[in-house]
């Protein structure tokens, strides 16, 4: 654990009255605020260091406190240690020291751990706990079907339903399960953005689905059945003839599911590609230049 | 316009829950930062609000930020919003020609 500079953080000197720390805390906290930075984890993590400057050096006692030990915290526990020899040989000689063992150990636990919750003078603010953000990495595949996954997020195991169709980039929210809030404040939530890898040949655009086909010269010229993968199997497709080079034919409800519409699907497209024979024997050659001159 | 009465919050409930005037409501009306609704002769909002008033009182009592202040901020993060969602939504159409 490093020293905090609370001061800094605040961005005031050690001789500020409490009013310039008021003064300087609303301004940061109207900066930094999650409210006004949503979805932005450094201004989450500027605003927890002003809050938690703003506890210390609002009250006093902690102040005065920090402003004794603050720069040397390192030395706490020999601090500690003389104090307690010294109570002990206070107690021995029938006199109580100014700092009791609790207060001290409660002045670095409100400085480098938890809060204060008890004592604190002048007015405790609440706010609500900070959203928190995670990335949930699914493949498409994943997210053709709704399904159920679990997910451990601040050591706090959660079960997600994951609707079919959730597009990448899609942020879903699940309430109170974000930091806790701060002085009685309501918990903060979740933000779960999904991050969709696609390893298929589909190409998604929104609830519609793209994809590139090959097709032999001669079923592009004479027609023909021929049978293709779509995301959930394969289905038979007549060529009509003298089928063009980059043609596009719509299977409508092959493509994605619709976020949640259960049982509505976008569409599939179809490019057709269409591939020349290669390595033509003398038989083809002169069978495609009678062919040519037929045109 | 049929309105289901249990889609609605009355102003009174939401003044007590969070401690505040019902002038600080109103007033909030009054720049059009939220709408009120009168159900059964009471002054409400909409459920779906509420998220927003919650917003507004912490940014008014926590962060001494007046109603001109709010209407700014609530716009600007409208926008904000919008702009993150068209970058998504870009990004969506541009992986559709990245592996080609």
């Amino acid at each position: 654990m490093s020293f905090i500079d609370y001061y800094k953080i605040l961005g005031i000197t050690k001789t500020a009255s409490e009013a310039d720390i008021k003064k300087a805390y609303r301004k940061l906290a109207r900066k930094y605020h999650p409210d006004l930075n949503p979805n932005d984890k450094v201004a989450e993590k500027k605003f927890k260091e002003i809050n938690e400057a703003n506890e210390v050096l609002s009250n006093p006692e902690n102040r005065k406190k920090y402003d004794q030990y603050g720069a040397h915290w390192q030395h706490a526990e020999e601090y500690e240690k003389a104090k307690q020899q010294e109570q002990y040989q206070r107690r021995y000689q029938g006199t109580s020291g100014p700092y009791a063992e609790e207060d001290f150990s409660d002045f670095f636990e409100s400085m480098f751990g938890g809060r204060s919750s008890s004592g604190a003078r002048g007015r405790q603010v609440k706010f609500r706990g900070q959203d928190f953000n995670a990335e949930l990495q699914l493949d498409l595949k994943d997210v053709y079907t709704t399904h159920k996954r679990a997910l451990t997020v601040n050591n706090k195991n959660i079960r997600i339903t994951i609707p079919a169709g959730v597009e990448n980039g899609q942020i879903i929210k699940i309430k109170g399960h974000g930091g806790k809030g701060v002085n009685g404040g309501p918990n903060g939530d979740l933000y779960i953005q999904f991050s969709i890898i696609n390893h298929s040949k589909f190409k998604r655009d929104k609830d519609n689905l793209h994809v590139t086909v090959d097709l032999d010269l001669y079923k592009a010229l004479l027609g023909g059945e021929i049978t293709i993968d779509t995301f959930n199997g394969k289905v038979k497709l007549n060529i009509k003839p003298e089928t063009q080079n980059r043609a596009k034919v719509k299977l409508k409800s092959k493509g994605f599911p619709v976020y949640k519409k259960e049982g509505v699907f976008g569409d599939l497209y179809i490019t057709y590609q269409i591939k020349m024979p290669v390595n033509l024997t003398n038989k083809e050659k002169e069978l495609f230049s009678e062919l040519a001159k037929l045109r | 316009m049929i309105m289901k009465t249990e889609n609605f919050i009355s102003i009174q409930h939401i003044c007590t829950y969070y401690n505040v005037p019902e002038s600080f409501i109103i007033t909030l009306h009054d720049y059009e930062l939220i709408e009120i609704f009168s159900v059964q002769n009471a002054p409400c909002v909409d459920k779906t609000q509420i998220r927003n008033i919650e917003k507004m009182i912490r940014l008014h009592y926590e962060l001494d930020i007046n109603f001109e202040g709010m209407d700014v901020i609530f716009n600007l993060l409208k926008k904000v919003e919008l702009m993150n969602e068209d970058i998504i939504e870009l990004h969506n159409r541009l992986r559709r020609f990245e592996l080609d």
